[in-house]
C-alpha cells in the first residue's frame, strides 16, 4: 500500500514541477534554519574531544561572591578556597582549577610581542579533559608541586616558534620566563570554552597571580570544574560542598564566601547560565520554542494552502474510496503519506544546507570567532533523528487539517465533484 | 475594482486564510526585526566622541623576583613608578610614534570600569550618583581624539595643570542646560575640603557604537598623585595607550618592537604585549554585532513568503484559467488581468494593517520597543511600518509575476476548452 502511495506521490510532484520545487525548497530552507538552531545548541552541549566528559562535569567558571561587612567582590576564588572547598572533596572522580592570562611567546635571545592564550591550571586537568598528544606528555605532580617551568604547547605554537612538532625539550619564553617545552597536543577548538588555550602550564608557575588575593584571602582568580564518577552523583557533590563552604567560612574573621547558584551542569551553560546569572528552563524553553514555533509555521502555513488546493482537486478519488469502504483513517494516512514525501526531501536537503550554512556562518552563529567545527561536534545520531521528527511535525501540520477535511466530506458531494474552486 | 476584488478574496476564504495568516506572522516579525536593527544602526552612527585609528594598547609588565632580568632594590635609585614614566619617554620618542599616554581604567574597549561620586563645591543640594571616571595624563585626549565640546584642542586647553576634565553630558547634569562648568570647583565627597578646578568640558563620550552616551568625568593628577596611583595598582594594570602615526599599519608593529629591544625594558618595568583597539574592539561588539546578524539570517526565512505567494497564486491561477479566458474573450486585455492578480495579492496584504497597528499599539503599551537609545517618533513608526510592508508587497508583486506570465500567454480559446 504504501509503495502505491509513494508512485502515486511522485507522479503528483512530476504533474505540476513548480509548485513541487517550491514545496520542497520551503521545507528544505525551513528545515536548514531550524537544525542550525539545533546544531548551535549541541554544539554548546555535546562531548567531543577534548572535552569527552561534560555530560559528567560541573562547572564553577566566575561564580563567586565574597562579602565583608563593608565590600564585596565577584569573580573568581582565590587558590586557598580552591583548596579548602574544592580539591578536599572525596565524591568526585577529579577536580581542577584554572585561571588564563594573555602573554606574549618568545624565544630565548628573541624577544617577541604576539599574545597567545596561557592556561594555567593542576595536574587534575589532564584527567577531566581527554587531549591527543602528539608528543611528548603532560606536566606531572611533582612539577606542580615545585611550580617547576613545564609547558605543553599546541600542534600551531610549535609549528609557529620552531617550524616542527618535534619540540619536546625545548625552550620557550612565556613573558620574559623561561619554561621547557614537556608535550605537544592537537590544536584545541574554541567551542572547548573550558579548556581551550594554546600553552598549559601549572598555575604554580605564576606566583604573582597566585597573590592577588584579597579579602582576607578568598577572592581571587581561580575557575574550578568537578569531573563526577556519575552523573547522578551531583546532589551529593552539592551537598558535599556545602559543607567544605560553610567549614571553610567559619576559620575566616570579617569576610564569607558562597558561589551563586554554581556549581552548574553543562547542560545550564548550554541554556545560557553563566557564573552569576541563571536562566531559568522554562525561559529558555520559552524563547527557543517560540523561535522553532515561527520557524516551522512559515512554510507549515505555506504548504496548507498548496496541499488543500491539491487535495480539493482529488475529491472525486476520495469520494470513490470512501464508497468502497475507506475509513477516514485510510484517506488521513494516505494524504499523509504523500506528502510526507516532499517534506523528507526538503528535510534531507534542509540538513544538509543546515550544516553548510552553519560552517559559512559559524563567525556570528557561535560564540567565539574563528571556532574551529570538529566531526565529533555535529555528527551525532541524535541529529537525525531531530531533523526526522521536525519534517514529520511540518508533514502533520501542513498536511493534516486539509487531509481531515477532505476525509470527513460526503460522498455523494465528492463523486458529483461539485467543481469550485475551493469553498 | 476594489469592492470586486474584497468579493473574490472573500470567495476563495478557505485557501486565502492560510496566506492570510502566513503575512500576519510574517509581517509582524519583519517589523520587530526592523525596528530593533533601526535602533542598533541608529544609534552606531551617531558621533562616539572618541577615535581609535591607528591606536595600540600596551601592555606593561614587572619582572619578579627570580626571573632573568630582575634588578635587586637594593641597586634601584629609582621608583617604579617613575621608570613607567621613562618607558613611556622611551616609547614616545620613536618616529613613528605620535603620542603616547597613560591612564587607569581609561581603556576603551574592555569591560573595566571605575565608577565614582562627584559634587558641585557650590551646591546645597547634591546628584548622588555615581558617574564613570578615570585619572588620566593630559596627552589621553590627544591620543584618543577626544575634543572640547566645540571643537578645541583639549590638551592645549589642560596645559600643564592638574584637575577634572568633565564631559558635556556632567555639565548638562550639574549645571542645567545653559550652565558652564568651566573655571568652577567640584569635590569627591560633600563634607570634603579638597575640592578641584573644572579646567574644561569635552564632548559627550559614549562608551561603545551601541550603547548611548553618559557622564564620564577625567582626573588629571599631579606628577606625584600619577606616580603613587601606578604604584598602587602596580604598572600592569595600568593602561599605556600609543597613537601611532598616519600609514602606520598593524603588521609593522613587531617588528618595530623588536627593533626598540632594550629600550622597552627600564629596570624592573617592560612592554609585554602591544594590542590594536580596533581587535579590542571586535571582541567587545561580537555578541551585538552577532545578535543583528542572526536576526537577518531568520529574515531570510522571508524566501518562504516568497515561495508561498508564488505557490497560491499559480494553484489559483490554474484552477481558474476557465475565468480568466472568458475575460479576455470578453475584451480585457493582458494588462487588466495582471493588475487583477496584482491587486487581490496586495489588498490580501492591505487587510494585515488593522492587526499589526493594533499589534504594535500593544507593544508601545507594554513598553517592549527600545524607546531608552532612541525615542519612538513618527519617523521611525513611518521607517518601521512602511519598510516592512514595501519588502511585503515587493514579494508579493514578484511572487505574483511568474503566474501572470503563465496567464498572459494563455490562448483564450484554449483556456475556454481547459475544462
Amino acid at each position: 500500500m504504501i509503495k502505491q502511495y509513494i508512485k502515486q506521490a511522485l507522479s503528483m510532484l512530476r504533474e505540476n514541477p513548480l509548485i513541487s520545487v517550491i514545496s520542497i525548497l520551503g521545507t528544505a530552507l525551513s528545515i536548514a534554519m531550524i537544525m542550525i538552531v539545533i546544531l548551535v545548541f549541541q554544539v554548546q552541549l555535546t562531548n567531543f574531544v577534548p572535552e569527552v566528559n561534560r555530560d559528567r562535569m560541573l562547572y564553577v567558571e566566575q561564580g563567586t561572591e565574597v562579602k565583608t561587612k563593608n565590600s564585596w567582590s565577584r569573580g573568581n576564588m582565590s587558590v586557598e578556597a580552591v583548596r579548602e572547598c574544592f580539591y578536599s572533596l572525596k565524591t568526585p572522580e577529579a577536580v581542577s582549577a584554572w585561571f588564563t592570562m594573555s602573554y606574549p611567546l618568545s624565544l630565548p635571545g628573541r624577544q617577541m610581542f604576539k599574545t597567545y592564550k596561557i592556561f594555567y591550571t593542576d595536574p587534575g586537568f589532564w584527567k577531566v579533559y581527554a587531549f591527543s598528544f602528539l608528543e611528548g606528555k603532560p606536566f606531572t605532580e611533582a612539577d606542580f608541586t615545585s611550580g617547576i617551568h613545564q609547558a605543553v604547547v599546541c600542534e600551531s605554537v610549535a609549528r609557529g616558534l620552531y617550524g616542527t612538532t618535534q619540540v619536546v625539550g625545548k625552550p620557550v619564553i612565556i613573558d620574559r620566563q623561561p619554561f621547557m617545552i614537556c608535550g605537544v597536543v592537537k590544536d584545541v577548538s574554541r567551542a572547548s570554552d573550558s579548556s581551550y588555550g594554546q600553552v598549559w602550564t601549572p598555575y604554580t608557575t605564576n606566583p604573582m597571580v597566585l597573590n592577588m588575593a584579597y579579602l582576607e584571602n578568598m577572592s581571587g582568580a581561580f575557575n574550578t570544574c568537578l569531573l563526577a564518577r556519575d552523573a547522578s552523583d551531583f546532589d551529593t557533590i552539592r551537598q558535599e560542598l556545602k559543607g567544605q563552604i560553610a567549614r571553610y567560612n567559619s576559620t575566616k574573621q570579617e569576610a564569607e564566601i558562597h558561589f551563586f547558584h554554581n556549581p552548574i551542569t553543562r547542560f545550564d551553560k548550554a541554556i545560557g547560565t553563566i557564573g552569576q546569572v541563571k536562566v531559568e528552563l522554562k525561559d529558555f524553553l520559552a524563547e527557543m520554542g517560540g523561535l522553532l514555533l515561527f520557524l516551522l509555521l512559515v512554510p507549515a502555513l505555506n504548504l496548507m494552502g498548496v496541499t488543500q488546493s491539491a487535495v480539493q482537486k482529488r475529491r472525486g478519488e476520495m469520494g470513490v474510496r470512501k464508497a468502497f469502504g475507506a475509513t477516514s483513517a485510510v484517506l488521513v494516512r494516505q494524504v499523509l503519506y504523500e506528502n510526507s514525501v516532499t517534506t523528507l526531501l526538503g528535510g534531507v536537503i534542509g540538513l544538509i544546507l543546515s550544516f553548510l550554512l552553519l560552517t559559512a556562518c559559524r563567525d556570528f552563529l557561535l560564540p567565539n570567532a574563528d571556532t574551529t567545527l570538529q566531526g565529533d561536534m555535529l555528527f551525532k545520531p541524535g541529529i537525525f533523528f531531530i531533523a526526522l521528527l521536525f519534517c514529520l511535525l511540518l508533514n502533520l501540520l501542513s498536511a493534516g487539517i486539509p487531509a481531515l477535511r477532505i476525509a470527513n466530506e460526503q460522498i455523494v458531494g465528492s463523486l458529483k465533484g461539485e467543481d469550485s474552486i475551493d469553498k | 475594482m476594489i469592492k470586486h476584488i474584497l468579493k473574490i478574496i472573500w470567495n476563495q476564504r478557505r485557501s486565502n486564510g492560510w496566506i492570510f495568516a502566513e503575512l500576519l506572522v510574517v509581517v509582524g516579525i519583519l517589523w520587530g526585526m526592523m525596528d530593533s536593527l533601526l535602533v542598533d544602526k541608529y544609534t552606531y552612527y551617531q558621533p562616539l566622541g572618541f577615535n581609535i585609528d591607528n591606536v595600540y594598547k600596551v601592555q606593561l609588565g614587572v619582572i619578579m623576583p627570580g626571573t632573568p632580568g630582575h634588578v635587586e632594590d637594593s641597586l634601584l635609585t629609582t621608583r617604579p613608578g617613575e621608570d613607567v614614566l621613562r618607558l613611556v619617554d622611551n616609547i614616545r620618542q620613536e618616529d613613528k610614534v605620535e603620542e603616547v599616554s597613560l591612564s587607569h581604567v581609561g581603556c576603551v574597549y574592555t569591560e573595566n570600569r571605575a565608577w565614582s561620586t562627584l559634587f558641585r563645591a557650590d551646591a546645597d543640594t547634591f546628584i548622588k550618583a555615581g558617574f564613570r571616571q578615570s585619572t588620566v595624563t593630559p596627552e589621553y585626549f590627544t591620543v584618543l581624539r577626544i575634543k572640547e565640546k566645540e571643537g578645541k584642542e583639549l590638551s592645549t586647553l589642560v596645559g600643564q595643570r592638574t584637575g577634572i576634565v568633565i564631559s558635556a553630558d556632567m555639565e548638562r547634569a550639574f549645571y542645567g542646560e545653559k550652565g558652564s562648568a568651566r573655571g568652577q570647583f567640584v569635590k569627591y565627597h560633600p563634607e570634603s575640603s579638597d575640592e578641584m578646578l573644572v579646567l574644561a568640558v569635552s564632548g559627550s563620550v559614549r562608551e561603545s557604537e551601541y550603547k548611548e552616551s553618559m557622564p564620564f568625568f577625567y582626573q588629571i593628577p599631579t606628577r606625584e598623585q600619577l606616580l603613587g596611583e601606578i604604584e598602587e595598582n602596580q604598572p600592569q594594570a595600568v593602561d599605556c595607550l600609543v597613537r601611532m602615526k598616519p600609514g602606520f599599519r598593524a603588521e609593522d608593529m613587531e617588528a618595530l618592537l623588536q627593533g626598540m629591544g632594550d629600550r622597552l625594558t627600564v629596570n624592573n618595568v617592560y612592554v609585554s604585549s602591544v594590542v590594536p583597539l580596533s581587535e579590542m574592539r571586535s571582541h567587545i561588539l561580537k555578541s551585538r554585532e552577532d545578535n543583528m546578524k542572526k536576526t537577518a539570517l531568520v529574515g531570510f526565512m522571508l524566501i518562504n513568503v516568497f515561495f508561498g505567494i508564488i505557490g497560491t497564486f499559480w494553484l489559483r491561477t490554474q484552477a481558474r484559467q476557465g475565468e480568466m479566458g472568458l475575460r479576455v474573450a470578453l475584451g480585457s486585455n493582458r494588462r487588466q488581468l495582471s493588475r487583477l492578480m496584482n491587486l487581490e495579492g496586495l489588498i490580501l496584504l492591505a487587510l494585515t494593517i488593522p492587526f499589526l497597528l493594533v499589534f504594535i499599539v500593544n507593544m508601545l503599551y507594554f513598553d517592549m520597543p527600545d524607546t531608552y537609545r532612541l525615542p519612538y517618533t513618527w519617523w521611525r513608526f513611518a521607517a518601521t511600518f512602511g519598510g516592512a510592508y514595501l519588502l511585503m508587497a515587493g514579494m508579493i508583486t514578484l511572487g505574483i509575476w511568474f503566474p501572470i506570465r503563465k496567464t498572459m500567454k494563455m490562448k483564450p480559446a484554449e483556456a475556454l476548452h481547459y475544462e
